[in-house]
């Protein structure tokens, strides 16, 4: 079995990146974006990968050994730590590779099942087509997972998604054909999901505020933005926000005067609001 | 098929619902084999093989980073109803547990008619085949 020839000139890969492996392996100090592209393509090939994992991890080990740029222990043991994580992640994947070639083997060998499992999808598919609202919900969910699951993107993505099919309060009140019912319904089944992808340490607080919040505020355009504040506000992890949101769980963020105390209390941050944020802020 | 494979909580859904229009479904205890996590649910999606190049897209653009308004044009046109069957199972088993449970939980909320029922049954059964035990 031979090393991987990172001297190999690579193609225009489709990549997939496994989630988080290449993270750390980018983050890795003195990694030339050579080295990343041929690791991409090797790892994009699940059926190479268990094989692979064990070889991309001797690389850098070996690689820091000898080549590493600044060879202070201290980077060494940074690196060295990160490959723990990098060991994690590769058996989760392998894990999850083995399962679901497992699970769809399983299933295509059984009669019954692999009859169940298209009438099923058939069903499904009736409902895609159908229901518009449907497909949006499908996707979303997919976008959500794969985009890393920002919430402060996932909020801009809703509004974008709410705007594109005329569903604003404003057009509710025109008659035009999404009502406004149905827009505070579509709001909070995308904010369940949202609540749904969540690290379970994330309490109920937050769910409950998410589904009372949204449903209070989709209905008005300013209040909205009022929310996407208070959802900067989290990223910002300041301790006076945590108390708020502690003495106005039980207002369930529905008063106006609990969204300026709470807005009195917290500071815009522009940039990404990412989930753990949240997770490290809200108590468990 | 009229059988839902329900947990707990989505049988006291079920069972909320008025009885004319449970007439003739059949709720079924589920027991999850798969416990799903953030990170599982972001390898299994990582690890779909997709055939269809505009819901690879859509994928890839996520994982980008694109513009919230980038994201939607590409949802806006992309077709599900073409989408292979190979890629519909990638789709449902990457989405995992919790997600098929949401929209069954959401579709057993809102039932009115069988079809929402028929909607309902379909995601439980694809998460019992899936992840259950």
């Amino acid at each position: 079995m031979s090393m991987i020839d990172f001297q190999e000139t690579p193609g225009q890969p489709d990549v997939i990146a496994p989630s988080g492996l290449l993270e750390i392996i980018r983050n890795l100090p003195g990694f030339k974006e050579r080295e990343m592209e041929v690791i991409r393509e090797q790892i994009n090939d699940i059926k190479e990968r268990e094989v692979l994992a064990g070889q991309i991890t001797e690389y850098i080990r070996e690689r820091y050994r000898s080549h590493a740029p600044e060879n202070s222990q201290a980077m060494q043991a940074n690196v060295f730590e990160q490959l723990g994580d990098l060991d994690n992640i590769l058996t989760v994947e392998k894990e999850e590779a083995v399962r679901k070639a497992e699970k769809f083997a399983e299933i295509e060998a059984d009669p019954e099942k692999k009859g169940l499992l298209a009438t099923a999808m058939r069903s499904v598919k009736e409902g895609w087509e159908k229901i518009k609202k449907h497909k949006w919900k499908i996707l979303i969910a997919l976008t959500a997972i794969a985009g890393g699951f920002l919430v402060w993107y996932y909020w801009e993505y809703l509004s974008t998604l709410f705007a594109s099919l005329g569903i604003t309060g404003q057009a509710a009140e025109t008659g035009a054909a999404v009502t406004q019912e149905e827009a505070v319904a579509t709001a909070v089944e995308g904010v369940e999901a949202a609540a749904a992808l969540n690290n379970p340490s994330i309490s109920l607080v937050e769910h409950s505020f998410f589904l009372d919040g949204v449903e209070y505020l989709s209905t008005d355009p300013v209040q909205m933005e009022k929310l996407k504040g208070v959802l900067q506000a989290m990223a910002e992890g300041k301790p006076d926000f945590l108390l708020h949101l502690q003495q106005h769980e039980t207002a369930r963020m529905s008063s106006e005067v609990a969204l300026q105390d709470m807005m009195q209390a917290i500071t815009n941050r522009p940039d990404a609001l990412h989930i753990t944020d949240i997770a490290e802020i809200l108590p468990q | 098929m009229n059988t839902l494979y329900l947990l707990e909580g989505e049988q006291k859904l079920f069972q909320a619902l008025p009885a004319a229009l449970q007439e003739g479904w059949q709720a079924t205890p589920a027991v999850l084999a798969y416990e799903d996590s953030y990170e599982r649910m972001q390898i299994r999606c990582a690890q779909m093989t997709l055939v269809d190049e505009s819901l690879a897209k859509i994928r890839t653009l996520a994982q980008e980073g694109c513009t919230p308004a980038a994201l939607v044009q590409a949802i806006e046109n992309m077709d599900l109803s073409n989408l292979p069957e190979a890629d519909m199972r990638e789709l449902l088993y990457g989405l995992g547990p919790d997600i098929l449970g949401l929209i069954v939980q959401t579709e057993l909320r809102k039932a009115q008619t069988d079809e929402d029922l028929k909607q309902a049954a379909s995601y439980s059964t694809i998460r019992h085949l899936f992840f259950g035990s």
